[in-house]
């Protein structure tokens, strides 16, 4: 395990300082600009992108150290993207092996039910973490 | 094969576990340090995105614009004979404020604050004033032209959470300024209730189904709940919807911190 992270620590670093790009270009770019009372959300694509596209453990790695970057800069408990976007990657894996051939319509609906899904985890997530904190 | 899955299991419980601790114990902390860290940077880059929302702005909205012109020098004019009017009543209440030996207007004790950035989480911002600089939960936010920007919501020691007045589940009291030519009543402006709908867009409501109200109105705080003080502007009615099943009109606003840069900010800490 201690051998696997510190082969690895390069990668980490480089995707936690890819990620941090991405989020300061949304937080101080993208989030004051509307089309149509929509944002664009360089964040999320560019995650979906990276989790879709490649192979081995990577995908799950980069929604990990995903959310950790958006835990640690926004409102919300600590914890709430992290597991909103673990749990949204699993499910949108599953999902994708059902498609037996990937092209541009499938990667499209993939990423309707990953950004829809990711909203709803978030909500739930969010109720959720602050349910137990004023618990304890 | 289940030995594995366990592990698994095991350590989402502990992930879980140590998300929980942190929240408990050092989520404020963490989260000012992060913020102490990345503001140099955020800061910088949101003035510049000031610079360019300006240039890229300008660019779209040229028709806009001529039409803009023309009806603020319309408006410009009118409120030329508004001012000679006003230096006359100032006098006069000038010399009454003498006579009755009255006190100086009631002023807001303000604490400067810049945005250092916007959370994609919702309409809220972040600011660079905290416990430090004498923040305190629900704090107004405004521009220099006394223009309502949102209220304070969670406080770190340098930095703030400020709710904007657009975010969802937000709800103030406030109220419509009618023009005296369209005045039905003896009052010269009808209460309602301001609701956040997210994405920037503020939503008025209980609005009593017979008031005169058009596009283009001002609306500003009132002073029902108290939690803003009186006469903040807010917006113009972009439209509004009579129904006649319903007991109440509604409508929409546009919001005026929107049409502003949001480069200079004030809280108001308490009114004097």
């Amino acid at each position: 395990m201690k051998n696997y992270l510190l082969k690895n620590i390069e990668k980490y670093l480089i995707l936690i300082f890819f990620f941090y790009f991405l989020l300061l270009v949304q937080e101080n770019f993208l989030n004051n600009f509307t089309i149509f009372s929509f944002t664009l959300n360089i964040y999320l694509i560019s995650l979906f992108l990276l989790i879709f596209f490649s192979k081995g453990n990577f995908g799950i790695e980069s929604a990990f150290l995903a959310g950790i970057i958006l835990d640690l800069f926004s409102f919300y408990p600590f914890g709430v993207f992290t597991f909103s976007l673990v749990l949204t990657y699993f499910l949108v894996e599953r999902i994708s092996q059902i498609f037996q051939k990937s092209n541009v319509l499938v990667n499209l609906l993939l990423f309707v039910v990953f950004f829809s899904f990711y909203k709803i985890s978030l909500i739930f997530g969010n109720f959720f973490f602050n349910l137990i904190l004023d618990k304890i | 094969m289940k030995s594995k899955k366990l592990k698994i299991v095991l350590v989402i419980l502990l992930i879980f576990l140590a998300f929980l601790a942190l929240n408990k114990f050092f989520y404020l902390n963490i989260k000012n340090i992060v913020f102490s860290i990345s503001s140099p940077i955020q800061k910088f880059l949101w003035q510049k995105q000031i610079t360019m929302s300006e240039i890229f702005g300008s660019f779209f909205k040229l028709k806009e614009l001529k039409i803009d012109n023309r009806e603020l020098k319309k408006e410009n004019l009118f409120l030329k004979s508004k001012i000679l009017e006003l230096k006359e009543l100032e006098k006069e209440n000038k010399n009454l404020r003498e006579a009755l030996d009255l006190e100086l207007e009631k002023e807001f004790k303000l604490i400067l604050a810049e945005i250092i950035s916007q959370k994609s989480e919702g309409d809220f911002v972040l600011i660079n004033r905290g416990k430090k600089d004498g923040v305190s939960e629900n704090m107004p936010l405004i521009t220099k032209e006394k223009v309502l920007v949102g209220k304070v919501g969670q406080v770190f020691n340098n930095f703030s959470q400020v709710i904007l007045i657009s975010n969802k589940n937000f709800t103030f009291s406030v109220k419509v300024a009618v023009p005296a030519g369209r005045q039905e009543s003896e009052e010269d402006s009808i209460l309602g209730s301001a609701k956040g709908k997210g994405n920037f867009k503020l939503q008025i409501e209980l609005l009593p189904p017979d008031s005169p109200i058009k596009t283009g109105d001002i609306v500003s705080t009132a002073l029902l709940e108290g939690i803003f003080p009186e006469n903040l502007l807010v917006g113009e009615i972009k439209n509004i919807k009579k129904s006649d099943i319903k007991p109440f009109q509604e409508g929409e606003i546009e919001p005026y911190f929107r049409k502003l840069n949001l480069e200079t900010l004030f809280l108001i800490k308490e009114e004097e």
